[in-house]
């Protein structure tokens, strides 16, 4: 009977590896494309704010002044021709405010979770399902990072008088510092399962000194104006929802893949970063 | 920025997000904010027909009162404009604070300045009623832009919210909400006339080769296009009632649009020096060009075009009016209610108001004034201004009376009904706000 039963065990461990093996194929050709899918989602979400007459400013990168700008994320973001400014969203109706907000949080926290898969696909070490509880907080650093950079930004800083609008880019540059050194903290929570400040003090660790902080202060910088750039065929497609979807979809999967993937590689670079410290 | 193929109602997207967000959450889309208030006057002209003419409210009838006075206030409009498509509003009414062409506001009830921004050179102003926000917009032509730009950029029109910037030095493009049909409706654009929800305005040809140029509707909530109707003429004057809007250019074309659609629907040659000033019911009203007269090219004449069958309805001559042998009449300020148009008419010798039937242009009064060129209208009485200020009957041209300031300052500006109180402007140097004694 033990002779007979053992290679039947195997047989289904066999085909149970396969499958494990076979799913976690699939879910990493989706978790790979992940920054399309979000792209469309966000397509979705920019069409949907504008029929509520919500107005969303143009940022296509050869309409806007100046050329040379850097939108910092300190996470990897969407590519979007048009965006929502605080500016729009003073004096709106609760309604319209609740769902303007909650569709614009909505395509955010899906770009951010993009991230996450992308990130999970990419590691071989990682399991057959991504870590949901890891994806979770780092959709909660994500709209961390978002708060710091539109409130810090876009009311703070665009708040000053005139005369002072040169602190723009001292703004900008201290961002850009932030982020370097922030830069492989996303990356950590979802592979070490590391919690926001357990992940941003190692990144900080990790990222510290002149050298890593040039260098990923001027990899963040370079990516800010990537992001630009590539609204340009919005403005080339004459503004239309073709040119709306090619800047979005194919923006965001390239910008998007192209941040997480740096975010990753420099976060294999610096450390073994498998130790689990919470 | 019009995405086109994406045929989601508002009302949809809001109804089905909010059920998902917020119970309820569609249950305000709809409704227009601010409330509308007996004081309002949302722009050049009072109503998006430029008639000057107020149905509500209740201004002083018997000797007035002055309830206050603020003062540096520059609200004066050009007079060479008067009248005409290209006058320059002095100042808007909305939800109780008055809004100067420079961007001060003040508060209607005791003439506090609350603000002076700056934000705004001398372009033309308008107030929207709006669904997505409780305070309405303003629309303006112009907005100091910073540094960024150079300076002030009165190259397009402009959603701006209410609460304007305190001081001058701030920031005015933070209170922008919009930028008209971002950004490629072309460079130059103007407000035309502004209804509850909708923005009418113009683009002109620009210097890069566009040599055409388009009437365009937007949605005031956002700026969206929602019509654009290519135009080979210069737009100077852009009137609107409830079914139609007339524009007149450069080419000596009255064109009607369908409102909703900005289909063409006729074309009516008109003289080149003719200026489209008002709209109601059906009917534009035309005058000759004070700019024209000057030139001393023309004989002024005030006509009525049926907008329904596109043609003439009357044409009238100073002479025929007044009976004046003066060789250089000009017209003043002008009104149209339901049954009369009124109009100031100068003359060398001295300046007349006079009441004309909408129907067939007749007399129905006329009275000579002592004070010209401004002019509103109400169902009980017409109000003057520059020089004093003074007030008719409507209905027989009896003067109720008349008012000067306290001090040698002399009224000159448009003069705006605001519920019960009579803004009138001093040029550069105040605005006084008048009531029933």
């Amino acid at each position: 009977m033990t002779e007979t039963e053992t290679p039947t065990t195997d047989r289904v461990t066999d085909e149970t590896a396969a499958e494990n093996s076979l799913f976690r194929s699939i879910a990493e050709w989706a978790a790979r494309s992940a920054f399309a899918f979000a792209g469309v989602l966000a397509l979705a979400v920019i069409v949907a704010i504008r029929r509520l007459s919500v107005p969303l400013a143009e940022t296509t990168y050869q309409l806007e002044f100046p050329y040379l700008s850097f939108p910092v994320s300190l996470v990897p973001t969407w590519v979007a021709p048009v965006s929502l400014r605080p500016e729009a969203i003073w004096g709106m109706k609760p309604s319209y405010l609740v769902v303007t907000v909650g569709l614009w949080l909505l395509a955010v926290l899906t770009v951010v979770t993009a991230a996450g898969l992308f990130w999970w696909s990419l590691d071989r070490e990682s399991g057959a399902v991504p870590p949901l509880s890891s994806m979770g907080w780092l959709v909660g650093y994500g709209v961390g990072a978002v708060v710091l950079t539109v409130f810090g930004g876009d009311l703070a800083v665009d708040s000053l008088p005139a005369n002072l609008a040169g602190l723009e880019w001292a703004w900008t540059l201290v961002l850009a510092l932030i982020a370097g050194r922030l830069f492989v903290a996303p990356v950590s929570i979802v592979l070490d399962g590391r919690r926001p400040l357990d992940a941003i003090h190692w990144s900080v660790r990790s990222l510290g000194g002149l050298r890593w902080t040039v260098r990923t202060t001027g990899l963040v910088l370079v990516l800010a104006y990537a992001r630009r750039v590539v609204t340009a065929p919005f403005g080339v497609f004459g503004g239309g929802l073709v040119g709306l979807g090619a800047t979005v979809v194919v923006g965001t999967a390239l910008v998007g893949s192209v941040h997480a993937y740096a975010m990753l590689f420099v976060y294999n670079l610096v450390g073994d970063g498998r130790t689990v410290d919470s | 920025m019009t995405f086109e193929g994406a045929n989601i109602s508002r009302r949809a997207v809001l109804g089905g997000a909010g059920l998902a967000m917020t119970a309820g959450a569609g249950c305000l889309a709809g409704a227009l904010s601010p409330s509308a208030r007996a004081s309002d006057w949302p722009q050049q002209g009072y109503d998006a027909g430029h008639t000057n003419y107020k149905p509500t409210g209740s201004p002083p009838l018997d000797r007035p009162r002055l309830a206050w006075q603020a003062g540096a206030v520059r609200v004066t409009a050009r007079d060479d404009d008067i009248g005409t498509g290209l006058r320059q509003p002095g100042m808007i009414v909305a939800d109780g604070t008055i809004v100067t062409k420079r961007g001060t506001a003040i508060g209607l009830d005791t003439g506090d300045i609350r603000t002076r921004s700056g934000c705004f050179q001398d372009g033309r102003i308008g107030f929207a009623r709006t669904e997505s926000y409780t305070d309405g917009i303003i629309v303006s032509s112009t907005l100091d832009a910073g540094r960024q730009f150079g300076g002030p950029d009165g190259a397009r029109l402009y959603g701006v919210r209410p609460s304007i910037p305190t001081g001058v030095g701030d920031r005015c493009e933070n209170a922008r909400r919009w930028i008209a049909g971002s950004p490629r409706d072309g460079s130059y654009q103007y407000t035309g006339t502004v209804d509850d929800g909708t923005v009418f305005g113009a683009v002109w040809p620009t210097e890069f080769g566009e040599s055409r140029g388009a009437v365009v509707a937007f949605d005031a909530d956002d700026g969206s296009r929602q019509w654009r109707t290519d135009v080979t003429l210069d737009v100077e004057s852009v009137c609107a009632d409830d079914e139609r809007l007339f524009v007149t250019g450069s080419d000596g074309d009255l064109t009607i649009f369908e409102r909703g659609s900005g289909f063409p629907k006729q074309g009516f040659a008109i003289d080149e020096t003719d200026v489209l000033v008002a709209a109601r019911e059906g009917t534009a009203y035309l005058r000759t060009s004070n700019r024209a007269i000057e030139r001393q090219e023309v004989m002024p004449t005030l006509s009525a075009v049926d907008g329904s069958a596109g043609e003439l309805s009357w044409r009238v001559t100073p002479a025929d009016l007044l009976e004046s042998d003066d060789a250089r009449p000009s017209f003043g300020g002008f009104a149209v209610g339901p049954d009369s148009v009124y109009v100031l008419i100068e003359t060398r010798g001295g300046d007349y108001c006079v009441s004309l039937s909408t129907t067939d242009g007749s007399v129905q009064w006329s009275r000579s004034v002592s004070a010209a060129p401004w002019l509103v209208a109400t169902d009980t009485s017409v109000y003057l201004s520059g020089g004093s200020v003074a007030c008719l009957d409507s209905a027989t041209g009896e003067e109720r009376w008349t008012w000067s300031p306290p001090d040698d300052y002399i009224p000159g500006g448009p003069i705006v009904i605001a519920n019960d109180r009579l803004l009138v402007p001093i040029d550069g140097r105040a605005l006084y706000a008048l009531e029933e004694r």
